[in-house]
């Protein structure tokens, strides 16, 4: 729609109706702006920080335990905070708790990489033909849903009382997992950094080592995540099980000695020293990697 | 000639063509350590030579999620030209910016044609950015696909217009799509 500035300056009388405004620079540049910003109290600046929200209900909760132990005072049944910090303290003082939780992550650290290696070979196979896909999502379809400790028997019977059954049981957990992820990242990889890595010239592994593993860093990253989780609980399932093999088993053969001899205070102990290494592997290890990587490349937020 | 190779550098339209997780002087760094056999230091010297020529020095160490959009293309084409190809194959390069950073980028992409002199094959949907650009004009017909018309751009202002002109009535005649050769 022409408006009446244009009909008019068509029919040759160039008449404005409306003032023309231009702003000039240093006319805004003189005036100041106030300070806007307020400064906030010591409570909200304490309550801003996740960390500090987070240890506010860990202490409320350790508060809330050790008051419901007092109250049912039965140390066989539900032992107080205190008693489980102090059995947890002496544990670690004496050694027991760190070689026992060493043994844990030792056969967890081989069985993972072994799960890596496969998962690795799975998705080559999968990304290097059509048939190679079906088997993977055939396997993952069939495999992912049955709880590696499920296996548990049937490994014993192959592989014995030892830790080759155990690194059995590990593989099974975290290979679906990481192949699944890996082999969907690598499907999703754009299409134009694709494109990008044929225009020089990559191929084979070399193509596959500079962009789609990089591209597909995010779901790598989540497969590898969900495979540590996975891995973890797998193993101290298995552990409670059976977990003597060398004189002394990992923590959940701990747990399940302790819980023998009705020491439960050191049953406490024991699960609190699996949730710390839980904690400890997610918050540093993954927290590490994401932070130097998707976070920083800006792929994932 | 039967597949891509990095003597045929391509710039795309897409701002996702840099590799995020490297940074704007790994980026153009990238075709040259696949595919030159140049070592590490003249790799340097002539990324930087390149980078600064687009005018992003000061931005050599950022990822790619910090630039805005022209400054990825840019990027993009110092890392084309890095290459020093025999063609920079330009696919819509500036289709997905802003009206504004697209004239600036067409000023730029002269510039840096009047320093180098390299051969540019050029795909746009804009008339006048294919005169602009352009030395040599080819339409294209829509399906299939063939050269319909080839020209010979304008030299001045006057001249632009009246191909302009020219170049819609060959269009108006059935939709089409050009491509420019500068």
């Amino acid at each position: 729609m022409p408006d009446e500035a244009t009909l008019l300056r068509s029919s040759g009388t160039v008449t404005h109706f409306r003032p023309e405004i231009r702003i000039d620079d240093e006319v805004t540049n003189a005036e100041p702006i106030a300070v806007v910003e307020k400064p906030l109290s010591v409570f909200e600046m304490i309550y801003n920080d996740g960390f500090a929200r987070k240890l506010a209900i860990i202490v409320v909760l350790a508060v809330i335990w050790e008051i419901y132990g007092r109250y049912l005072d039965n140390d066989l049944l539900f032992p107080t905070f205190t008693a489980t910090m102090t059995a947890f303290i002496q544990g670690i003082a004496s050694g027991e708790l760190l070689a026992r939780a060493w043994g844990s992550i030792h056969v967890l650290l081989i069985g993972y990489a072994a799960g890596i290696l496969v998962a690795a070979l799975l998705t080559a196979l999968a990304m290097a033909s059509r048939i190679g896909t079906d088997f993977l999502e055939t396997m993952t379809a069939m495999f992912s849903p049955l709880p590696a400790i499920a296996l548990l028997p049937l490994a014993l019977i192959w592989f014995g009382l030892g830790n080759a059954s155990l690194v059995f049981v590990l593989i099974h957990s975290v290979t679906w997992a990481i192949a699944l992820n890996t082999h969907s990242g690598f499907r999703s990889v754009s299409p134009t950094l694709k494109m990008v890595g044929r225009n020089y010239g990559l191929r084979g592994f070399r193509y596959i080592w500079k962009i789609l593993i990089p591209a597909a860093f995010p779901s790598i990253l989540t497969g590898l995540k969900i495979g540590w989780a996975f891995a973890w609980r797998t193993l101290i399932a298995a552990e409670l099980v059976f977990g003597v093999s060398s004189g002394s088993g990992g923590l959940g053969w701990f747990i399940f000695e302790n819980k023998n001899m009705l020491a439960i205070p050191n049953v406490f102990a024991g699960l609190l020293t699996v949730i710390l290494i839980g904690l400890a592997v997610e918050n540093l290890v993954f927290r590490t990697i994401e932070r130097k990587t998707i976070h920083r490349w800006g792929t994932q937020q | 000639m039967r597949e891509p190779g990095p003597d045929r550098m391509m710039v795309f339209q897409e701002f996702d063509q840099l590799l995020p997780w490297r940074t704007v002087r790994q980026n153009v760094a990238f075709p040259l350590e696949t595919a030159s056999k140049l070592s590490k230091s003249e790799i340097d010297d002539r990324v930087m030579h390149y980078v600064e020529k687009v005018g992003l020095t000061k931005f050599a160490d950022s990822y790619p999620h910090t630039l805005s959009g022209g400054m990825k293309q840019r990027v993009a084409i110092a890392r084309g030209m890095a290459m020093e190809p025999d063609i920079l194959l330009m696919d819509e390069p500036f289709a997905a910016l802003d009206a504004l950073t697209r004239r600036r980028m067409q000023d730029e992409l002269l510039s840096l044609w009047e320093d180098t002199h390299f051969t540019v094959l050029f795909v746009t949907h804009s008339i006048s950015e294919a005169i602009k650009i352009g030395n040599r004009i080819l339409l294209l017909s829509p399906h299939p696909g063939r050269v319909k018309a080839e020209l010979n751009s304008a030299s001045t202002p006057q001249e632009a217009i009246t191909l302009e002109r020219e170049i819609h009535e060959l269009l108006f005649s059935e939709p089409m799509k050009e491509e420019v050769d500068a």
